[in-house]
């Protein structure tokens, strides 16, 4: 929804060329922001998508591939071994980067759950269930913001989760038995080098050292925050 | 009117001197310093802490009051340094950003030193790199240091 990301976006595409030529890239963006020179950096280019800001649960139910590596716009490739990441999927239908608390806001569904799965690179199969519940997760996620919390479906979790995309997922996983066959997983070890948080990289935060010297193949930034609503789309329908 | 004393403790090492909220029945909170001047009449609010808390309470309140300022104090500069660290970063991140912005290097096919670019851990070695990437990439730049050769001469 904002220029910045498409920027970013582009960033990242060459980035991943880089370091493998033969990926198969596919970007999902509004035609305001395309720009025909940039044709070249993507296999496939899809302008016509929706005005929301997780419209990216719409669009990765649209993949064209069989095995998808969903990556978030504000990231950089580093490491040919992104080469070798469609093998981690294994049998799994969905698999997922663990949240790292402190370098991301940690978030108690109830007393007994916590949202573990990090919504920002995302490995999945073209299986029809799998593709039913992303869509679903879009179509839930629109439910869950425009409904009042205390008279929803969620009303027993805690109302904090209501703007979270990834308690939608976490619901689906955990509660909609249409999904209870999905085959879900964290990346091996968290999957901290497929989702280097830079907050990582800070000398200044102790619980970092433990991350000094893990591989980073893809690196996960944070826009600057007076990037991040640079030429956003408002209003739209 | 009637009030709540919370958290009296010592203001001073001498301990002639102490802190403490008030908390009165409209609501309204004051902290105040509460101190005995020699030659007049006692304090009736530090008779009252002595009566109501006494000295060990006073003592205890002190000690943890003061370890909360500590951690505060910790945190506050943990947080500087944080805030610090990452502004740099940010510095970083734009510099880099706006050189894989210029078309010479967003289309390089030099991937190593695109690599070394993004690698960069201050602006000033991010700029060293475009900068060589720029000399072997621009056509300008490479006519300029490689002119053609001098025509063979004629035996």
């Amino acid at each position: 929804m904002s220029s910045e990301y498409y920027r970013a976006a582009i960033h990242s595409a060459v980035s991943l060329k880089d370091h493998y030529p033969e990926a198969k890239i596919t970007i999902f963006t509004h035609p305001e922001f395309f720009n025909e020179s940039d044709r070249k950096f993507f296999d496939q280019v899809h302008l016509d998508i929706p005005y929301n800001i997780r419209a990216k649960m719409h669009c990765m139910s649209r993949t064209p591939y069989e095995k998808t590596l969903y990556v978030d716009a504000d990231t950089e490739i580093r490491s040919e071994k992104i080469k070798d990441v469609f093998d981690i999927l294994k049998d799994n239908d969905i698999m997922f980067t663990r949240i790292i608390p402190h370098v991301s806001n940690t978030r108690r569904v109830d007393d007994n759950n916590d949202l573990e799965y990090h919504g920002g690179i995302i490995l999945y199969n073209k299986k029809p269930l799998t593709i039913s519940l992303i869509k679903d997760w879009y179509d839930l996620y629109q439910y869950q913001m425009d409904t009042s919390w205390a008279s929803s479906k969620f009303k027993q979790y805690d109302k904090r989760m209501q703007p979270w995309d990834q308690f939608t997922i976490w619901y689906l996983l955990h509660n909609d038995k249409k999904y209870s066959k999905i085959k879900h997983d964290f990346f091996p070890n968290g999957g901290v080098e497929y989702n280097f948080i830079s907050l990582l990289e800070l000398k200044s935060m102790e619980k970092n050292i433990a991350y000094a010297n893990i591989e980073q193949i893809i690196y996960h930034y944070t826009l600057p925050r007076e990037k991040v609503n640079a030429g956003r789309i408002k209003n739209k329908p | 009117m009637a009030r709540q004393i919370i958290n009296p403790r010592w203001g001073n090492s001498e301990k002639t001197l102490i802190i403490a909220g008030f908390r009165y029945d409209n609501g309204k909170e004051v902290v105040a310093s509460i101190t005995n001047v020699e030659g007049s009449p006692p304090n009736s609010d530090w008779t009252e802490i002595m009566e109501t808390f006494g000295v060990e309470l006073l003592d205890s309140n002190s000690e943890k009051t003061l370890l909360e300022h500590l951690k505060r104090k910790q945190i506050s500069s943990e947080r500087r340094a944080i805030d610090a660290e990452r502004f740099s970063r940010e510095a970083l991140f734009n510099a880099k950003a706006e050189i894989f912005d210029m078309d010479t290097v967003k289309n390089s096919t030099n991937r190593e030193l695109k690599n070394k670019i993004r690698r960069a851990t201050t602006i000033n070695e991010a700029q060293i790199y475009a900068a060589v990437l720029h000399m072997l990439e621009d056509p300008v730049v490479t006519r300029t240091t490689n002119p053609p050769a001098e025509p063979e001469p004629k035996v």
